[in-house]
């Protein structure tokens, strides 16, 4: 069962709104880390329409090839667009892992690629593990609480990796060869409509210095009266995770996470919040990290510099007591 | 037109878990389960597009154990008109590509126009299942939807939530396979007499291990837990206390 990185890595370099996302980065020095235990080489690969100063970019970062995949049918995003056009050009490379980047693209399409290139799906990952025969993949589950160890067992891989759980890899290197191909794909069944702001985020809440952010560990709408007046007590920005504002308690400008805003105050209270994934992504950076969750397992608590382990309502109360108190 | 919903059973979010001797995870004996929240938000959207329209019918179909059978019992009470359960043995939640091919070879010759299912499940949180029945069925797939209607074409239009908050429409011609993101929705409670209607005709079971196997392409080695990234000190002494320390804390550091 040997799992020695294999002779080519290829690495999904994804851009947002015609610019290179930090996830290409991030996957090249998890590459990087791979190939570090055998020969391999790395190239990236990049689909869409007007991404030549992505590519050059990436060609910049010490790769042996990038390759740019044009055609009129990738200009939005479609999986079944992206897999048309990938397939060929990564059977070409084979065998391979493929590192995709577990963003709402990268798990739209990575799945079925792997089928198409009849290789294991794996992911997705936010560690490696270095076992006999080679490294191991730590996949997150059961809400975050544990962290499942997978290895594919084929010779192709595709493998999802999740935004900003691997360093950037900052090594430069001569200009790399940049191979362009205008692939046509046919999607007959699936019409683009275009792309919207939606709820966009808030602009207050992603400059805030101070942000308290409330999850379901909230319990009651009548709580959220409590946690305003401790914010605005701390002089704090309120916002929470996605569930509240699912539930109208909030706005989804006030949402942190993935599918919100990614926020860096100096202190966030994290009240009633898991620690999932998807919301950790948004807060993850921030300078100070306060856990406030009655659940000593919750992975909220992994990455707190203070963990308060109490019922949430009655810790709002005496906090709002402490905080009056002394200012 | 016929609407496939595919249900998982997962353990209720707050349930503890244990660490077992082979190196693995799993919910401590006597955990509750209970339908996926995305789960049981595309069963949601499927009995609103069987309300708005006429001649739709929802149909379940969930892999699990025998434990299982309560998620298909809720959604026939919910209003799903037919259930299959597939029976999987007792333990460790199988891979995703051996998930998606068994529900693959349930939906397959029964010709759906629109298959649904949660983004990801809660326990195993790949987000695969999805995608990876959509490639087996050969079917068109937009997973993350938010929003979605039929058009008096007969085409599905959707909305897809992306980075940051932003997103994409999309029109699909049927069949298509559509995962589902959270939305304000609230997935409706059974019905008295739609639970009645389940308990008097249980779902069609068809045993996994009859179906045709797959083999895996994905090592399980086991579980860890996850390591902290920071320094994490836990307050200690009455609420009160711990508020007041809190505030010291802020304070000392110019938080406050
Ligand atoms: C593609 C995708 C994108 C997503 N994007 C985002 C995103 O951008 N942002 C986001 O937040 N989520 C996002 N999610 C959802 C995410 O996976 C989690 O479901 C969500 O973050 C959980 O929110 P929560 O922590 O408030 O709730 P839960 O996970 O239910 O956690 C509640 C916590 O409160 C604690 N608790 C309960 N009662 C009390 C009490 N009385 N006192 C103290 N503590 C208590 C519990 O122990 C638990 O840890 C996304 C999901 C998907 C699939």
């Amino acid at each position: 069962m040997s799992a020695q990185a294999p002779a080519n890595l290829v690495v999904m370099a994804h851009a947002v709104q015609g610019a290179l996302a930090p996830s290409a980065a991030e996957l090249l020095g998890l590459a990087r880390r791979l190939a570090g235990q055998g020969p391999a080489a790395i190239k990236a690969v990049l689909v869409g329409q007007g991404l030549e100063a992505a590519a050059r970019e990436m060609a910049g970062l010490g790769l042996a090839e990038v390759i740019l995949l044009e055609g009129p049918g990738l200009a939005a995003y479609s999986g079944p667009a992206w897999v048309q056009a990938l397939t060929p050009v990564l059977e070409a490379l084979a065998p391979a892992w493929v590192l995709v980047p577990h963003d709402s693209q990268g798990q739209d399409y990575a799945p079925v690629l792997s089928l198409s290139l009849d290789a294991a799906c794996l992911g997705p990952v936010e560690g490696l593990e270095d076992m006999d025969g080679g490294p191991a993949f730590l996949c997150p589950g059961q809400g975050g609480k544990a962290l499942y160890v997978q290895r594919p067992l084929t010779a192709g891989a595709v493998i999802s990796v999740l935004p900003g759980a691997f360093p950037a890899s900052e090594a430069k290197g001569p200009a790399a060869p940049l191979t362009r191909l205008t692939i046509a794909t046919q999607t007959p069944g699936l019409r683009h409509l275009g792309e919207t702001e939606g709820h966009g985020q808030s602009r207050e809440l992603v400059q805030a210095q101070r942000v308290l952010a409330v999850g379901r560990g909230l319990g009651k709408r009548e709580n959220l009266a409590q946690a305003q007046e401790l914010a605005a007590c701390l002089d704090a920005c309120l916002a929470g995770s996605r569930p509240l504002c699912d539930l109208g308690w909030l706005g989804y400008d006030q949402q942190v996470g993935q599918t919100g805003a990614t926020v860096t105050p100096r202190l966030y209270l994290a009240c009633g919040i898991s620690g999932a994934r998807q919301h950790t992504l948004g807060m993850r950076g921030s300078g100070f990290i306060v856990a406030i969750n009655h659940d000593p397992q919750a992975p909220i608590h992994d990455l707190a510099d203070l963990s308060v382990v109490a019922d949430l309502p009655s810790f709002l109360r005496e906090m709002l007591e402490a905080c009056r108190a002394k200012t | 037109m016929k609407i496939l919903v595919c249900l998982k059973q997962v353990p209720e979010p707050e349930s503890h878990l244990q660490w077992l001797e082979d190196g693995g995870v799993a919910p401590v004996p006597g955990a509750r389960f209970q339908m996926g929240s995305l789960d049981a938000q595309a069963l949601e959207w499927a009995l609103t597009l069987a309300q708005d329209h006429q001649g739709i019918s929802v149909e379940a179909v969930c892999a699990g154990p025998a434990r299982a059978a309560a998620v298909l019992e809720r959604a026939r009470g919910m209003g799903a008109a037919q259930a299959c359960h597939i029976l999987t043995p007792e333990g460790a939640g199988p891979p995703a590509l051996t998930l998606a091919t068994w529900l693959a070879a349930w939906a397959g010759p029964r010709a759906y126009d629109l298959i649904l299912t949660g983004g990801m499940s809660q326990d195993a949180m790949r987000g695969q299942v999805g995608p990876l029945l959509a490639g087996l069925l050969g079917l068109n797939w937009a997973t993350l939807a938010v929003d979605m209607r039929l058009t008096d074409q007969g085409r599905l239009h959707l909305e897809r939530e992306v980075e940051a908050g932003r997103r994409q429409a999309l029109e699909l011609d049927l069949p298509a396979l559509v995962t589902v993101q959270s939305s304000p929705r609230e997935p409706r409670y059974p019905s008295l007499s739609g639970l009645l209607k389940a308990k008097a005709s249980p779902p069609q079971v068809v045993e996994a291990t009859g179906l045709p196997p797959r083999a895996p392409q994905v090592a399980a080695l086991g579980a860890r837990r996850p390591q902290r990234r920071r320094a994490g000190r836990a307050l200690n002494g009455t609420l009160a206390q711990q508020a007041q320390e809190l505030c010291a804390i802020l304070r000392q550091r110019g938080l406050l």
